[in-house]
């Protein structure tokens, strides 16, 4: 028994259909939906998404959001997503590139830094995930686009790199 | 009275104005149209995060969060108000400016301004109006990224206890003849009530890692999300009124073409009819005068 599926952003629909199962990620690790599922509401991380249906499966980068399954509907609010032949890998790689730069840039900035004011060191902290989100965003539509099985792990082994 | 060629020229230069009003209005339907289909692709998400949040908000979470819990005491109002950059769109912007001024004046509280759009940072300026921040020009097209940079900055206000209430004004787009002005109150947030389904039965749902966890992504992006709607429907029905107000100044122009064009034939066959009069009068002048020389010769 297929369930119904949406990917919606604010701006569009990115995707609507059947499919057989899902397969996403959220801070406690990757889970796999199945028709029946109980009711969940859950915060995904940026990550990879794999839609099954046919037999085929759908890769598409998630920059994070909300999924929320009842029985045999599963709805994601994604905060950004994308398929992966929709991915601009030269825009995804510039993006990796200049957030890479900003980060390191904070870091410098905070060795620094000796006097420590917790209200900039906040506004420092805050600019930081910004960036390291950008930068995760980046890397998962690289991987995804790839089609190197976006998944988590491939994502960290790009990072080590 | 006016020559035959004043009148000529007065036609031609109210042709060329209805020329550009008819291009105007050809040009704000199609943007009427795009804002609309923004509009509708949006829709779905708006649906599923009206529904979180209703599922979501019990009273206990409520209490914990900043942005959802009301204030007892509100001590500054703000009000994000959302305008066009550009005049031509018929009472448009002197509506939403009007009605913000008439919120303003029922409020016990002094009331401030964040504001989307030249004309109505401009109107506002010579209202002596207390204008907080003027995001400056709307988009064309708006993006969720411009909506995101707008929340941030009014949510850190609201967080910084610059204001304690904040209302959003902005022009709903009914259809293309009638737009209203509206006003929501966007922080601290009221999930809003979905009239087709008044009462959803609540499914137990289990939530990961936990509802505040939810309700912290969840909540952003929801005001993002109402920003970002009041964009797109203040863009449409700014172009919708846009057509209209230049649909009846093509067809003012071309009433007062076909007024004009009256009086210009008229001047016309005056100036002919005088011409014909004065030569008919010149030559009976010449014809009268042979013939009184042709008497006096006769006479002799």
């Amino acid at each position: 028994m297929p369930m119904k599926c949406q990917i919606v952003t604010q701006e569009r629909l990115v995707f609507e259909g059947e499919i057989d199962s899902i397969i996403v990620r959220n801070e406690r690790g990757e889970m796999c939906i199945l028709p029946g599922h109980e009711p969940l509401i859950s915060v995904l991380t940026i990550d990879a998404l794999r839609l099954r249906h046919d037999g085929e499966e759908e890769l598409y980068a998630i920059g994070g959001g909300i999924i929320k399954v009842d029985g045999d509907s599963v709805v994601i609010l994604a905060n950004t997503a994308e398929a992966a032949y929709e991915i601009d890998t030269v825009r995804a790689e510039e993006a990796r590139k200049r957030s890479l730069a900003a980060i390191e840039r904070i870091e410098g900035m905070r060795t620094r830094q000796v006097k420590d004011i917790s209200e900039e060191a906040d506004r420092i902290q805050r600019e930081r995930d910004a960036h390291n989100a950008a930068r995760r965003r980046a890397l998962v539509r690289l991987a995804v686009a790839r089609k190197a099985d976006g998944n988590a792990a491939s994502v960290e082994n790009e990072r080590r790199v | 009275m006016a020559t035959a060629r004043d009148i000529q020229l007065r036609i031609r230069s109210i042709q060329n104005i209805a020329k550009v009003t008819g291009a105007l209005e050809a040009v704000a339907a199609v943007k009427v149209h795009h804002a609309q289909q923004q509009a509708l692709s949006s829709r779905p998400y708006i649906e599923t995060a009206q529904h979180l949040m209703r599922s979501i908000v019990s009273p206990h979470l409520v209490s914990t969060f900043d942005l959802l819990k009301p204030r007892s005491e509100v001590n500054r109002i703000a009000v994000l108000l959302i305008t066009s950059d550009r005049g031509l769109a018929g009472a448009y912007n002197v509506r939403i400016v009007n009605m913000a001024l008439d919120f303003e004046q029922e409020q016990s509280a002094p009331v401030h301004y964040y504001i989307v759009g030249r004309k109505g940072q401009s109107i506002m300026a010579r209202r002596k109006a207390d204008v907080a921040v003027a995001f400056g020009d709307i988009p064309s097209r708006p993006s969720v990224d411009y909506a995101h940079g707008i929340a941030r900055v009014i949510e850190s206000a609201y967080t910084d206890r610059h204001c304690d209430i904040v209302y959003l004004l902005y022009t709903r787009f009914v259809n293309l003849i009638e737009q209203e002005p509206v006003i929501k109150q966007l922080l601290p947030v009221i999930p809003e009530q979905n009239s087709d389904s008044p009462t959803i039965p609540t499914i137990p749902y289990s939530y990961e890692p936990d509802e505040e966890a939810v309700l912290e992504e969840l909540v952003p992006h929801y005001v993002e999300n109402v920003i970002f709607q009041a964009l797109l429907e203040a863009v449409a029905s700014e172009h919708a009124a846009r057509m209209t107000a230049m649909h009846s100044a093509t067809n003012n122009a071309n009433d007062l073409v076909d007024e004009l064009t009256l009086s210009y034939n008229k001047a016309r066959q005056l100036a002919i009819t005088s011409e014909m009069l004065d030569i008919v009068g010149g030559s009976e002048a010449l014809s009268q005068s042979n013939h009184d020389q042709m008497l006096e010769g006769s006479e002799n």
